[in-house]
């Protein structure tokens, strides 16, 4: 790294070093919670594995290792919440003053006049900024991960809070850091800035968690109640409408006063089994980059068009 | 003032404005049908008064305002279009010249060596070690006037053949002004860069300056070189018919701006550049279409 490069890198660091101490005690945070809980939850399933997963004791008094482990699920929920929520804070955060600060205090007219190419100096300003928020959230994620697999105990967790943890937390991280920076850009000022990205952000994670949840719902399949044994293909699915499914395998969803018909038809579920989670990560992935990117050309195109103050 | 001798690495840029106008929402102008065109060499004084539209114009040069119509153009690329190949040929210090406070001297250099390609960072530091500037100091601990001294070195180290100075001495004491207008002719005089500089204090301006563009209510009021602004007006203490402009003196009485030297009487002596200055931003005033703008 040469001297200029360390200068912005240092730049970048130093001019939210608030930002990022917030950022880097949050996540260390989260990293002692969630190893601590992995390690409980975990720890008590190695020892008791006949009380978890679908087996039900096998007729031996779990209640004493359950009385345990609860309050570390209990832990593992709220984290595993906390993951939703993360990334949209720390993008915002981080994205927010990137360059509205800059406006406001006045030095962008000065590396705006001496930069020839303002995506330049914003691709200098951002990239460290960036790292370290990719790298924080990739951790938090991983943890949020390892947190859904304790609490599944040993089972695939699939669609189980499958927002709020893995490749999703880095993602929406970024998501909200590009639409953070881009109205940074447009206000020119911190918190009004701030408060319009909450908005937005949170606007378009549901709008896109709805839109994918609605396309995902049409690929979903009919798939019969059984009781006993318990149906292994339930575990980290995906459930939509209780339907009847006939015995020529046609699928009804009638309802009179709320209430399936069930007609000859037998209890089942439109659902999207467990294994189908890494099909509708790829489609996930796929959306949030084209969203990212396209959030990114806003960005460029605003900061090459505002007027520093 | 002779032309300064010109230094062989910076090569020539005529600054010019065409039909440049500039509208703020719907109803302020801040300049209107500007035609300019500064030739390359020397120091150029902006002056006029607040809200006359010096900054926008320079704002223009430099990329950082959008022109409602018109063009604003250096070395014939199109300030905003063309902004990257524009600022090439800029070196440009703001109004409030302001360093990222958490930021050293020194890394500030290292910054705009890595923003502009070519800067010269043995002449800033050269520079800054003879302005007893300390490399090692925060943006946050240094005064306004040094803080304005280091922006102006970085501008000089673009070795750009254009220095931009929009109202840099607004926020300095009287010794740094004097300092800084020195610095300033100094850069010019040892690179050959074309300087301008803004200020709506014509005395600041007035003793370095080659040309004097007066500027008022978003119009070029007057553009002539110093010598020639001298040489060309005379005032009158009684109203003259014919004049410029009438203004009001320091002490209460009229002054009448005359355009030539013609009819020298008892009543009427040699013009200051600031009463030339007065003189037309008080016919400025008096136009009907800067009424106008004034009412806009």
């Amino acid at each position: 790294m040469d001297n200029a490069t360390s200068s912005w890198t240092s730049l970048s660091f130093r001019l939210q070093r608030v930002e990022l101490l917030f950022l880097g005690a949050a996540a260390a945070l989260y990293l002692a919670l969630a190893v601590t809980a992995v390690w409980r939850l975990n720890v008590e399933r190695t020892a008791n594995p006949h009380c978890f997963g679908q087996r039900g004791g096998d007729g031996i008094d779990c209640s004493a290792v359950l009385a345990n482990t609860i309050p570390w699920d209990h832990l593992a929920e709220v984290l595993l919440w906390a993951a939703l929520g993360l990334p949209i804070a720390f993008g915002l955060v981080l994205g927010v003053p990137l360059v509205a600060r800059e406006v406001e205090h006045q030095t962008a007219q000065l590396a705006w006049s001496l930069s020839p190419s303002r995506t330049r100096w914003l691709l200098a300003r951002t990239m460290p900024i960036i790292a370290v928020l990719v790298l924080t959230l990739a951790t938090v994620g991983v943890a949020a991960e390892a947190l859904a697999q304790a609490r599944a105990a040993g089972e695939d967790p699939g669609f189980v809070r499958y927002d709020q943890r893995g490749v999703f937390v880095p993602l929406r991280g970024l998501m909200a850091f590009a639409s953070a920076m881009l109205l940074g850009i447009w206000f020119g000022r911190t918190l009004p800035a701030l408060l319009a990205a909450l908005t937005l952000v949170v606007a378009l994670l549901i709008g896109l968690t709805v839109g994918l949840d609605t396309w995902l719902a049409r690929d979903a399949v009919a798939i019969p109640l059984i009781s006993e044994p318990p149906d292994m293909r339930l575990v980290g699915a995906r459930l939509y409408d209780e339907v009847s499914i006939m015995p020529d395998g046609t699928v009804s969803s009638e309802r009179v006063d709320g209430s399936l018909i069930m007609g000859d038809g037998a209890a089942g579920v439109m659902g999207l089994p467990a294994a189908r989670y890494w099909d509708w990560t790829v489609r996930e992935i796929g959306a949030s980059i084209v969203i990212i990117a396209a959030i990114w050309l806003l960005v460029m195109r605003a900061v090459r068009r505002r007027r520093p103050l | 003032m002779s032309r300064p001798a010109r230094n062989d690495s910076v090569a020539f840029a005529t600054l010019e404005a065409e039909d440049l106008t500039k509208r703020y929402g719907r109803r302020v102008w801040a300049l209107r049908g500007i035609n300019l065109r500064i030739e390359p060499g020397g120091l150029v004084a902006l002056v006029g008064p607040n809200a006359a539209g010096k900054s926008t114009l320079i704002r223009s040069w430099v990329g950082f305002e959008r022109p409602t119509s018109g063009r604003a153009r250096v070395a014939g690329f199109d300030a905003w279009t063309q902004r990257g190949d524009a600022l090439r040929h800029v070196g440009y210090v703001p109004q409030n010249p302001t360093l990222y406070e958490a930021l050293s001297v020194e890394a500030h250099v290292a910054m705009a060596a890595k923003l502009r390609p070519g800067l010269d960072r043995l002449l800033a530091l050269r520079r800054l070690g003879e302005l007893n500037i300390p490399l090692a100091a925060l943006g946050r601990h240094l005064s306004g006037g040094q803080q304005a001294q280091v922006v102006l070195t970085l501008a000089v180290a673009t070795r750009a053949p254009v220095l931009l100075m929009d109202e840099p001495l607004a926020s300095l004491d009287p010794l740094a002004r004097r300092e800084f207008m020195h610095l300033v002719r100094q850069a010019v005089n040892e690179t050959g860069a074309t300087g301008l500089l803004s200020s709506h204090v014509i005395g600041d301006v007035a003793e370095i300056c080659d040309r004097l563009i007066v500027l008022g209510v978003g119009r070029v009021l007057l553009d002539s070189t110093v010598a020639d602004a001298l040489g060309r007006h005379s005032i009158s203490t009684s109203p003259v018919p014919g004049s410029v402009a009438d203004f009001p003196a320091a002490d209460r009485t009229t002054l009448s701006l005359l355009r030539d030297r013609a009819g020298v009487g008892a009543n009427i002596r040699p013009a200051t550049l600031e009463e030339i200055v007065l003189g037309h931003l008080a016919a400025g005033r008096r136009d009907p279409d800067a009424r106008a703008i004034n009412r806009d």
